[in-house]
């Protein structure tokens, strides 16, 4: 079977061809048909390595099949459809080769069964994927871009080195678990991190996935963070450090986000929090927990795509999307409305939408062993993430303040693509036994217990009346335009300012030094000149005789002290 | 006060929660933690958490908060939005009480 095409290669030669196709229906058929054909090249195929391609002394593993890169596989194929079809009207072929290269990429990346495969192929999610950023083609979004792919770079940078030292101390490529315990898997690890949007690492994520195009949001917001997760939870399940990374993301993304204007952004913040879950998933380690990690990653990547769609709709609707120009479009768009709440109550973990069957996982996992302040931390995000995705986004779209709106409702491609991903996003959660089956390890697990079901209830609808009762006695957060500080702020404002001003006093010190050496110099040089300038006496042509008559007397005085 | 939360919707909320209450005292108590067996543990963790969330962000945001062009023309923040579908839309009037 090693002849049959592997699925990141239908993606790159199908890129190859998309700019040649004129017609632009056929293009977008073409496009949604790719995702398809992919999946069909591995959906049925045994698990196992394949595609074996000696370089030097090692042996890359190009194509390798698990339990864990199929699902990961699945996700991918299914976030790319659902992001084609959200994007049938885009024209602009720059944005749709680079879509599929990066999903190409990403879905190459986790099946890559050793180090450089994933290396190769991770670079190639950040070179894509910073077109669609570009592909707005504003100052703003080139400057963004820039810092993206700088961020990106870096990762790659990082990884590579660390799996040079990696080979260095085993003497292998292979992509499996690994330890902490030297300097090559630490790189390998800060490399995972800053794709995962660790706490401080965190900020090129808010910073360009609002500056996309508000179709390139959409495919962002599935893949590369999603391939980070998977890259952890293959290489570092059980690292202690993850718990604590992972708790810190869960919860600082909250403040930030129930503040934000931005509703991309808003999203990203969430985006971040959720991530947060998974990695503690993957810090807990127990089968359990991955599975939860894994669960949670298909069900995010189709929430999160459906929420970031409707945010979308609205735009294309309105060209606003900051909660501070919209509000009161529940009129005008119903459709959206309904998806977009499906959305948050999904990313809520409401019971029957997917996020419930899949984060409580991992919040049992935490449970199980014993890890109390993990779990509260995790309850409490749960309810940040109620806040600002559950509750902000549809309320301050489609209620809250009527800004005047009276449009039309998205295109139909629009909402079949959030029709879709709503009814997975139903569909998982009443019937969650199919996803459960195909994750890592066999699950047994029963998420709809009257005690479960009830706390959670009680949790989220207590959280809700807060909500109302904030809004009714205006202590909710005001919308108005505004951005907010965050860790880039270093980068950004103070690092340069740090720098200019080094920069300065470094100059000032130098000129200040450079005058004081040239005035000695010339002082020395008058001096020199006095001696041995034209007239100078040492310079002055003596003639023959007086120095004869010198050494006549020196002789004399010599003789004379001799005898003495 | 303001009336964007209509007295329908904090009702129905209310109404709900009441229900909540009144179950927990049927609910199966078994958990993980001690805590999770207390009375009412979730209703009141759900509420208590969700408000000390909203006052702590709105703390951040006193420290944090810029106007729009404060990184200028590196960032997409002050640039008029772009991209909007070819149907221009409508905007009405519409008075609040």
């Amino acid at each position: 079977m090693t002849d049959m095409l592997m699925p990141s290669l239908i993606y790159f030669i199908a890129a190859l061809a998309v700019p040649f196709i004129a017609a632009p229906r056929l293009r977008a058929l073409f496009l949604l048909s790719i995702p398809v054909l992919g999946l069909l090249s591995f959906v049925y195929m045994p698990y196992g390595t394949y595609h074996l391609l000696p370089l030097f002394d090692v042996q890359l593993k190009i194509f390798w099949v698990d339990a864990l890169s199929y699902i990961f596989g699945l996700i991918f194929s299914l976030a790319a459809f659902l992001s084609l079809v959200y994007a049938w009207h885009i024209r602009d072929r720059l944005e749709q080769v680079s879509s599929l290269i990066y999903a190409g990429a990403a879905i190459g990346a986790v099946f890559a069964g050793d180090l450089i495969t994933l290396f190769v192929f991770w670079e190639g999610t950040a070179l894509a994927s910073v077109f669609l950023i570009w592909a707005r083609r504003t100052e703003g979004s080139y400057h963004t871009g820039m810092r993206y792919i700088t961020a990106q770079v870096v990762s790659g940078l990082l990884l590579l080195i660390g799996i040079v030292l990696f080979y260095r101390d085993t003497g292998s490529i292979a992509f499996e678990h690994m330890e902490l315990e030297s300097l090559g898997t630490w790189l390998i690890f800060i490399a995972f991190g800053i794709k995962c949007a660790f706490p401080l690492l965190h900020n090129w994520l808010q910073d360009s996935y609002p500056a996309a195009t508000f179709t390139g949001t959409v495919t962002l917001s599935a893949f590369t963070t999603k391939l980070a997760v998977y890259a952890l939870a293959r290489g570092f399940a059980g690292t202690e450090y993850l718990l604590y990374i992972g708790v810190a993301m869960t919860l600082f993304p909250v403040f930030f986000a129930a503040i934000e204007n931005n509703l991309r952004r808003v999203l990203s913040y969430s985006l971040n929090n959720q991530l947060g879950f998974m990695v503690v998933g993957i810090g807990i380690g127990t089968p359990l927990a991955l599975d939860g990690t894994v669960a949670h990653a298909f069900a995010h990547v189709v929430y999160k795509a459906l929420l970031f769609m409707s945010v979308g709709a609205v735009f294309y609707r309105t060209g606003k999307e900051r909660a501070s120009d919209l509000g009161g479009l529940w009129r005008s768009m119903p459709l959206t409305m309904c998806f977009c709440i499906i959305g948050a109550m999904s990313i809520s973990a409401f019971p029957l939408f997917s996020g419930f069957i899949s984060k409580s996982l991992i919040i049992s996992a935490a449970g199980n062993e014993h890890y109390f302040f993990i779990w509260a931390a995790l309850v409490v995000a749960s309810i940040g993430v109620l806040e600002h995705a559950g509750i902000k986004i549809p309320y301050s779209m489609f209620f809250g303040h009527d800004r005047g709106w009276r449009v039309k409702e998205a295109p139909l491609h629009m909402l079949i693509a959030m029709g879709i991903a709503a009814a997975i996003c139903v569909g998982v959660g009443i019937w969650p036994e199919p996803l459960y089956a195909l994750l890592p390890y066999p699950v047994d697990y029963q998420p709809y217990t009257s005690g479960h079901v009830i706390t959670q209830l009680q949790l989220l609808f207590f959280a809700a009346l807060a909500f109302a009762l904030l809004v009714r006695f205006n202590i909710y957060p005001a919308e108005y335009r505004s951005i907010n500080l965050d860790f880039d702020w270093i980068y950004r404002r103070a690092l340069p300012k740090l720098v200019r001003y080094i920069t300065a006093r470094v100059t000032a010190f130098w000129r200040g030094f450079a005058g004081f050496a040239e005035r000695r110099i010339e002082r020395t040089l008058v001096v020199v000149y006095r001696a041995h300038g034209p007239q100078g006496p040492l310079a002055r042509t003596w003639p023959t005789g007086s120095m004869v008559l010198w050494i006549a007397i020196l002789l004399g005085i010599t003789l004379c002290l001799a005898y003495l | 006060m303001n009336t964007y939360i209509t007295n329908k919707v904090l009702y129905t909320l209310g109404a709900i929660c009441l229900a909540l209450v009144v179950v927990d005292f049927v609910r199966d108590r078994h958990g993980f933690f001690d805590v999770e067996s207390w009375p009412l543990f979730f209703c009141l963790f759900g509420f208590v958490v969700y408000g000390a969330l909203i006052i702590m962000a709105k703390g951040l945001r006193r420290l944090i908060e810029r106007p729009e062009d404060y990184y200028g023309k590196e960032a997409i923040d002050a640039e008029p939005e772009s991209g909007m579908g070819p149907d221009a839309p409508e905007k009405v009037e519409v008075h609040h009480d």
